[in-house]
């Protein structure tokens, strides 16, 4: 392959140790709730007028890649995702980090982020220009059919019962359609809170219901000062245990960085079905929740893959895939820069020194992650008292940082007392993230596949995308009746 | 009791309430009016919210509510307090709050050692004052001490 | 032990109180010595969106040439009415700046924002990107007029962003001015407009130039009008609307206001500081990235001008549409 044939463009020291401090950087931010590597990086793009064009992309790049690492990290630690992608990672992280398993937890989520992150660059480097065509051919029918393929998985998202499961599915969707309605202007649910008209903010509602009302349960279990002492919370995950989830990642890294290459959906999006066809196809479904360590591999793979694939329509065609990449496409501008075709045509360096910063950076995180998770691990050992007071302060800076708001700190505390209670009788966050996370997508590509459509819905059967996910949805929600059916009337011959 | 019906007939009850909220949003000027309406998806979801409610209500007929236990009085009082330090947030300033909360709400963990509380309350402090407001340059309330830190420190 | 936490305490007030003294005596200053702190500049979107890139970009050499620092405050919430009611509540001294665009003027054409247009003036503007009509490079429509003729048969499916918004108003403007009909369909932002319509989803778009240069190269898209006074200089062979007899000229500006009654000296250091930074290769080189020049950045009295217009037109065009009392 030629692709290695330049890989002097970055081995310089200037280069390499600006990629190492941005990558970083990027885990370190993103393992603070509520800061995200997007935010790192339109805090630090004016400095980068001081570069070189193509290491101050290349750094923004493997800050971008040590970001979605770093939110995994605080996911299994203390149930706070640093990042909204890695959500889906504190669902089986944490429990394991409680039954004293952090470090097992952590070191499965550098090595399947890494695999996730390489396979998305590989696809990148070798079919950008091709794959990012795929971004054309989803207009609002297609993403509102991949956002009922979804939604079809919120009844099984987590081992609680699905009934539940539903519901909490639907107050997620109605935190979703707060703020002002996309195609009529009206503003909903905003009881006069200027800061709701832009609709809720996600991050804070996260922070909220994983980390404020970890802290609420914490606060409630009285045992006094009794911390049991976990002996076995710095260990490494074992190469068997890498082997049984080496399924998981792979097609977690696949959907990933298809997902990512859309621009409409992300690392959340990623990470949630990644988490959901991992607990489908798994041996061990009812351990899925209470600390399965696919269950940490599916997510990061999948979420990290998406940051590759987010970077194929953005270097491809210009179109950011994700939050972060649209501030990176700003990084662009900044340098005169353009990103699109003519960047593969005619500035293939500019393209080879981001694919190698972001190689780079994925292989930094995993030393970084592998040797820091025996570090990090020991947080979980941190005595009750002094953690989780720490969490809160976090979790205080980190949604107020964002838009700079008091209304997303009780935001973020509305959220923590709902999650408290909601987990109290048994309802998950998994679906209720879920259902926010879709709900806008359904909502306001559905209204606009009506406006296209000319008001005439049986248009969604004429797209050949849009039949594919409804099938897949249908699969999906009666594959179980349909496989029973079939044994049945085998049994009966 | 019949398992759950507490939570379930909360939810219930605001959706109730939160369906009746949808009829008094703005009206659509005539020029938008066309495809779906606002009230459509958030009506949709009340009623499905209500449906399954009252479905799990009769799946659960028969089983009876276990006992949770209740909600430890220290769940109640950490949450009054974190409340309590965002109310005075806005007004004595980010870092005097932070300071605040991280000398007494270990004490209220029942952690006894009061003069590490004191150090770790400072070190907190003073490590999200340099780290946000220094390095990030993330501009925070500082309430009374807005002026200082502005002439200083931006 | 209580006594040794009532000690610190103590300790603490005192420091608290010195501290306090100090910045007040600190603050008793003349506007002659403008600017006697760091200068805060409103932003109403997140970081990373276009106007904070573009405040971040100006600050860089504006810190140099006023020799004083600045930082950004951003105030999401109700189309710019947040960082609207948030300047409002600051004093009068120049250290205050407000970063504008039309999302502020719609909104207060709209009625009920927190300041009116003569609550204050112009300082600089810092870009300004007319709207451009895109079409598919595939579709029938080789003119402006073949689009028109098309929508009086059938309405054109239009996308531009959200409701209420520059991108809305004037496509349902051009319609009326053209005598043509539109549909319009709203999106989240210029790069979901772009590809439904390289996707064939939507027939025509507004967009920036910026937002469909790439398409536009790659022989994907194609221009068929600009909405602005005068040709631009990317664009010499695209008629603009005014040229076809059809009043329609938007654009998304995007400039600095302090509030009226900030004494004329330091609105003039401010205009001077900032002007000198556009100058700026630094600055420069991003406009260039963005697909515009220097003739994007206009002083203070242009400005003022300017914003007054575009609010006028703005109301006038919602009242006119029924968006607005």
């Amino acid at each position: 392959m030629d692709i290695f044939s330049n890989i002097s463009l970055i081995l310089d020291t200037k280069t390499l140790a600006l990629i190492l401090g941005s990558t970083i950087t990027g885990v370190l931010i993103g393992a603070l709730p509520g800061l995200s590597s997007g935010m790192a990086i339109a805090l630090l793009l004016p400095f980068t007028i001081y570069l070189e064009p193509s290491q101050a992309i290349a750094a923004m790049a493997a800050l971008y890649c040590g970001g979605t690492f770093g939110g995994s990290i605080t996911a299994i630690l203390i149930n706070a995702p640093g990042a909204p992608p890695a959500a889906a990672t504190a669902f089986d992280g944490f429990p394991m980090a409680q039954k004293g398993q952090a470090g097992k937890a952590l070191g499965m989520a550098a090595v399947s982020s890494v695999v996730g992150g390489v396979i998305s660059l590989m696809v990148l480097i070798t079919f950008a220009p091709t794959l990012a065509r795929i971004a054309y051919k989803f207009g609002p029918p297609e993403y509102f059919a991949l956002a009922i393929f979804g939604l079809s998985m919120l009844a099984s998202i987590s081992s609680k019962s699905p009934v539940k499961n539903l519901i909490g599915g639907l107050i997620g969707l109605f935190v979703a359609t707060i703020g002002v309605h996309l195609t009529t202007g009206i503003s909903r649910f905003t009881f006069g809170v200027d800061e709701l008209f832009e609709g809720i903010s996600f991050v804070p509602v996260l922070i909220g219901l994983f980390a404020m009302s970890e802290i609420l349960v914490q606060a409630s279990k009285s045992e006094l000062l009794l911390e049991r002492i976990k002996f076995s919370a710095i260990k490494l995950p074992s190469i068997t245990e890498f082997k049984s989830c080496g399924k998981s990642i792979l097609r977690s890294s696949g959907i990933g960085t298809f997902i990512g290459i859309l621009p409409a959906e992300g690392g959340t999006v990623s990470a949630m079905i990644g988490y959901n066809e991992a607990r489908r196809w798994s041996k061990n479904k009812e351990n899925f929740g209470k600390g399965e360590i696919e269950g940490v591999a599916a997510p990061e793979s999948a979420n990290n893959a998406a940051t590759g694939g987010a970077m194929i329509p953005t270097l491809a065609l210009g179109i950011p895939g994700s939050a972060t990449t649209a501030v990176i496409l700003g990084g662009f501008q900044i340098h005169g820069l353009r990103a699109g075709p003519y960047l593969f045509e005619q500035q293939p360096d500019l393209l080879y020194t981001i694919f190698y910063g972001m190689l780079l950076a994925n292989f930094i995180f995993l030393v970084f992650g592998l040797m820091g998770a025996k570090i990090f691990s020991r947080i979980s050992l941190i005595p009750r008292g002094y953690l989780w007071p720490s969490v809160f302060v976090f979790c205080l800076v980190g949604s107020y940082g964002l838009s700079q708001s008091m209304v997303d700190v009780y935001i973020m505390l509305i959220s923590g007392v709902m999650g408290f209670f909601l987990r109290r009788y048994g309802f998950s966050p998994a679906p209720i993230i879920m259902g926010i996370v879709l709900g806008e997508l359904v909502e306001n590509s559905l209204a606009q596949s009506i406006i296209i459509f000319d008001q005439n819905i049986f248009m969604f059967f004429t797209r050949p995308i849009c039949l594919l996910f409804f099938s897949l949805t249908f699969l999906s929600l009666f594959y179980r009746p349909i496989k029973n059916l079939i044994m049945k009337g085998k049994k009966d011959e | 009791m019949i398992k759950d019906i507490k939570i379930l007939s909360v939810i219930i009850l605001i959706s109730i309430i939160l369906f009746g909220y949808t009829f008094t949003f703005d009206e659509v000027p005539e020029i938008l009016a066309q495809g779906m309406q606002p009230t459509m998806m958030p009506r949709l979801i009340f009623s499905l919210i209500i449906f399954l409610c009252f479905f799990q209500i009769y799946q659960n007929k028969s089983l009876k509510s276990e006992n949770k236990g209740l909600i430890k009085s220290n769940a109640f009082i950490t949450f009054g307090y974190t409340l309590f330090i965002v109310l005075i947030a806005d007004k004595l300033g980010f870092l005097i709050s932070v300071f605040l909360f991280t000398l007494i709400t270990p004490i209220l963990w029942q952690r006894k050692d009061y003069v590490k509380i004191t150090l770790y309350s400072l070190c907190m402090t003073i490590f999200v004052f340099i780290f946000f407001t220094l390095v990030l340059q993330l501009k925070f309330p500082q309430g009374i001490l807005e002026e200082f830190i502005i002439r200083n420190f931006y | 032990m209580i006594k040794k936490i009532q000690s610190v305490f103590l300790c603490f007030a005192l420091v608290v109180t010195s501290i306090v003294g100090i910045g007040q005596v600190a603050t008793v200053a003349t506007a002659a010595d403008f600017p006697s702190k760091p200068i805060e500049v409103v932003t109403h979107a997140g970081l990373g969106g276009g106007t904070d890139t573009t405040a971040r970009m100006l600050l860089i050499r504006t810190r140099k040439n006023l020799k004083n620092n600045a930082y950004i405050t951003p105030k999401k919430g109700d189309s710019g009415n947040k960082a609207m009611s948030y300047v409002k509540s600051k004093p009068k001294d120049g250290h205050t700046v407000l970063a504008i665009t039309p999302t502020h003027l719609f909104r207060m054409a709209r009625g009920e924002a927190a300041l009116t247009i003569d609550d204050f003036v112009g300082v600089a503007r810092t870009t300004v990107d007319p709207i451009v009509i895109f079409v598919n490079a595939k579709s029938p429509y080789k003119t402006i007029e073949d689009l028109i003729k098309a929508g009086n048969k059938k309405p054109i499916k239009y996308g531009g962003t959200n409701v209420g918004s520059v991108d809305h108003i004037s496509g349902l403007i051009f319609a009326r001015e053209a005598k043509t009909k539109i549909a319009f369909v709203p999106f989240e932002g210029g790069g979901a407009i772009m590809t439904s319509l390289v996707g064939n989803q939507i027939e025509a778009a507004g967009l920036n130039l910026d937002e469909g240069k790439d398409q536009l190269d790659a022989g994907e898209l194609r221009v068929l009008a600009v909405m602005a006074d005068q040709r631009m200089a990317a664009l010499p062979d695209t008629p603009t609307l005014k040229e076809k007899g059809i009043n329609a000229s938007f654009a998304t500006v995007r400039g600095v206001v302090v509030l009226k009654g900030t004494p004329q000296s330091a609105i003039d250091k401010l205009e001077k500081g900032f002007l000198k930074a556009m100058k700026h290769p630094v600055y420069q080189n991003y406009l260039q990235g963005a697909g515009l020049d220097s003739s994007s950045v206009a002083g203070a009295k242009a400005w003022d001008t300017e914003i007054k217009s575009i609010y006028k037109e703005a109301r006038a065009a919602l009242v006119s549409l029924g968006l607005a009392k």
